[in-house]
């Protein structure tokens, strides 16, 4: 059809089309109180950050973008003036506010979301409280600041757990990680761009996961069972895969040439004998004529 | 003696079978442009063929295998076959592995038959030792499996399917629903859908015998029921594999370098819709690293497909 019409469908990213949905969202001081009052550009510019950072944890791709975008705005909400008032203000209420009708996968992906911020969160050193998923909205202003370097660290402190795990031979992994985090730091040094961002912030996932997988993969490479949960291993993967729902049960496969003879008796065994079939036809007509009187 | 000749016999096969393999490459890659080494290739392909044939002729081989035409093709085919052969070097490439395959001891007359020989074929100047080649790609080593295949089949006659529905214990007829009756058998588990003009379709079967086996079946059942049913013209519809890379995948980037093939739109579905130009394979292509493949008619189109698709995933793992 594209090519009849000889158009392009163009590809566009979530992040373009935040702002215009950020717009939407009354939360500007005309129309609420102050106190849960927000200014359009700067919720804008900290939903679109968030955006950025679920994409490279894999929360964004393969998704709806809808429930990706107003999880982002909550948060971006919440966290920009952490005030108790905002942080037992649940979802639906902030709709309500913002006068956005709610969407069911939004709390799914403020879980998620969630999930993530904890992980670079918990790098804070300056942080001395205990730090929970719920919690960590207060600090999502710090995280967002320092988000190459938490990253980083991150990645850094999940090898070292990894390590522990299994201390099967590691040359390979710390190689692999200086690589990763000279990127890293060459990046963090840059003024980033909206679209360089993204694809320094992909690279840096990108690099960061496989630098992960290597040492796991190498320590167990036979063992199925790991392989199969992959997601479990690594920092940031796609919740998909974390969550990997049971498989059923598989066939044994059948091994078959398609010639074989074909017994008579299974062939029998599809077939009604005389007084099966008789009695289902009465019945078949018993059916008939009754549903013909009710009806 | 003896040993020799046994090797040149075994030279001149695998040179007969590599023709083939390069023949159907031949075919698909197309007529390339002369590069300059032809034209030395070509002098000693011609002298070579006298030389080769007194060798043979001399040791008393049996060579009624060979086809007639390896002879012959050298001279006159030899300037069409030419340039189609001054191509790739992967197919030259391939040529010299397989002959250096056969394990040469001796490499002065014997690597010069089989370089001319092989000439037609692979652009090489004769007394060249030939070093084994790593093949350029590995293979991903991930094998995809197949869920599902389609197939359908001719009974030759017509069917009454309400007689059908009421003598088959496996039957469902709901002719205001489907036109059709529905039958299940247990081994393989199946399901197959029977048509009044004696057509059938059958799905569900993992593998292409399982599914010729499954379908005889039903024909047996509409036999044994009492219709004239044949099993005419037993076809593979449709195949469907998949499998697992292991690594999560960035659809939104694959969608950017391959716009022409991908189709992303998370809106509507989470996966990536990729279609494969050749084979002709639709793979779909999830976050999770997993792709399911389908459209094919053979295995070896999804084991292509496959093959050509792990590489742009790779690709985009280590970005």
């Amino acid at each position: 059809m594209i090519k009849v019409l000889n158009i392009q469908a163009p590809t566009f990213s979530v992040t373009d089309v935040m702002e215009a949905h950020c717009q939407e969202y009354k939360v500007s001081l005309g129309h609420v109180p102050e106190e849960l009052a927000e200014d359009s550009k700067g919720l804008t510019k900290r939903a679109i950050a968030l955006v950025e950072l679920a994409a490279d944890s894999w929360i964004v791709t393969g998704r709806q973008p809808l429930p990706i975008m107003m999880a982002a705005v909550y948060l971006a909400w919440q966290s920009l003036k952490p005030n108790a008032q905002r942080l037992k203000m649940s979802l639906e209420k902030f709709c309500k506010l913002a006068k956005v009708q709610k969407s069911k996968t939004a709390g799914t992906r403020i879980t998620e979301m969630k999930g993530m911020l904890y992980k670079l969160g918990k790098e804070i050193p300056w942080y001395k409280e205990v730090l929970t998923p719920d919690n960590v909205v207060s600090l999502v202003g710090d995280i967002l600041q320092h988000r190459f370097s938490l990253l980083r660290r991150a990645l850094k402190s999940h090898e070292l757990s990894l390590l522990e795990k299994c201390p099967a031979g590691q040359v390979n992994s710390s190689s692999a990680e200086t690589s990763s985090s000279s990127e890293v730091s060459e990046h963090a040094g840059q003024t980033p761009a909206k679209s360089s961002v993204n694809a320094e912030k992909q690279k840096q996932a990108g690099v960061g996961d496989e630098s992960l997988k290597s040492p796991s993969e190498e320590s167990n490479p036979q063992t199925q069972e790991l392989t199969q949960n992959w997601g479990k291993r690594v920092l940031f993967a796609p919740p998909c895969v974390v969550n990997a729902k049971r498989k059923r049960a598989e066939r044994p496969p059948l091994h078959v040439t398609g010639d074989e003879e074909i017994s008579d008796s299974e062939i029998e065994s599809y077939i009604r004998t005389p007084q099966e079939a008789r009695d289902f036809a009465m019945m078949q007509e018993k059916l008939f004529t009754s549903n013909n009187e009710s009806s | 003696m003896d040993e020799s000749a046994l090797e040149r016999y075994f030279d001149e096969s695998i040179i007969h079978d590599s023709n083939f393999v390069l023949e159907e490459e031949l075919e698909l890659q197309g007529p390339q442009r002369v590069l300059s080494s032809t034209p030395s290739a070509l002098r000693p392909s011609q002298l070579a063929p006298k030389s080769g044939a007194t060798g043979k002729s001399g040791d008393d081989l049996d060579l009624s295998f060979l086809p007639d035409e390896l002879g012959g093709q050298n001279e006159p085919g030899f300037s069409s076959t030419a340039p189609e052969l001054s191509q790739d070097s992967g197919v030259s490439l391939d040529c010299s592995a397989l002959v250096s395959a056969a394990d040469r001891p001796l490499q002065r007359t014997p690597a010069a038959e089989l370089s001319t020989a092989a000439s037609p074929f692979c652009v090489m100047t004769p007394m060249t030792p030939m070093t084994p080649m790593t093949p350029v790609t590995e293979g991903s080593g991930i094998v995809p499996q197949l869920q599902n295949i389609v197939s359908t089949v001719t009974l030759g006659c017509p069917l009454d399917l309400k007689f059908i529905a009421r003598q088959a214990r496996n039957a469902e007829y709901n002719p205001k629903r489907f036109a059709a009756v529905i039958m299940r058998i247990r081994e393989p588990r199946t399901t197959a859908l029977i048509f009044s003009s004696g057509k059938m379709v059958c799905t569900g079967a993992k593998s292409e015998e399982e599914s010729r086996l499954a379908a005889r079946k039903y024909a047996r059942v509409v036999q044994k029921l009492g219709f004239s049913a044949r099993f005419l013209e037993f076809k593979i519809q449709n195949m469907v594999a998949s499998c697992d890379v292991c690594f999560p995948i960035r659809l939104e980037g694959l969608v950017l370098t391959h716009q022409q093939f991908s189709s992303y739109e998370p809106e509507l579905f989470p996966g990536l819709i990729y279609r494969m130009v050749k084979p002709r394979i639709v793979l779909l292509i999830f976050v999770s690293g997993k792709v399911v493949l389908t459209g094919a008619k053979e295995r070896a189109e999804i084991y292509e497909a496959f093959e050509n698709i792990y590489p742009i995933l790779k690709g985009f793992r280590k970005q």
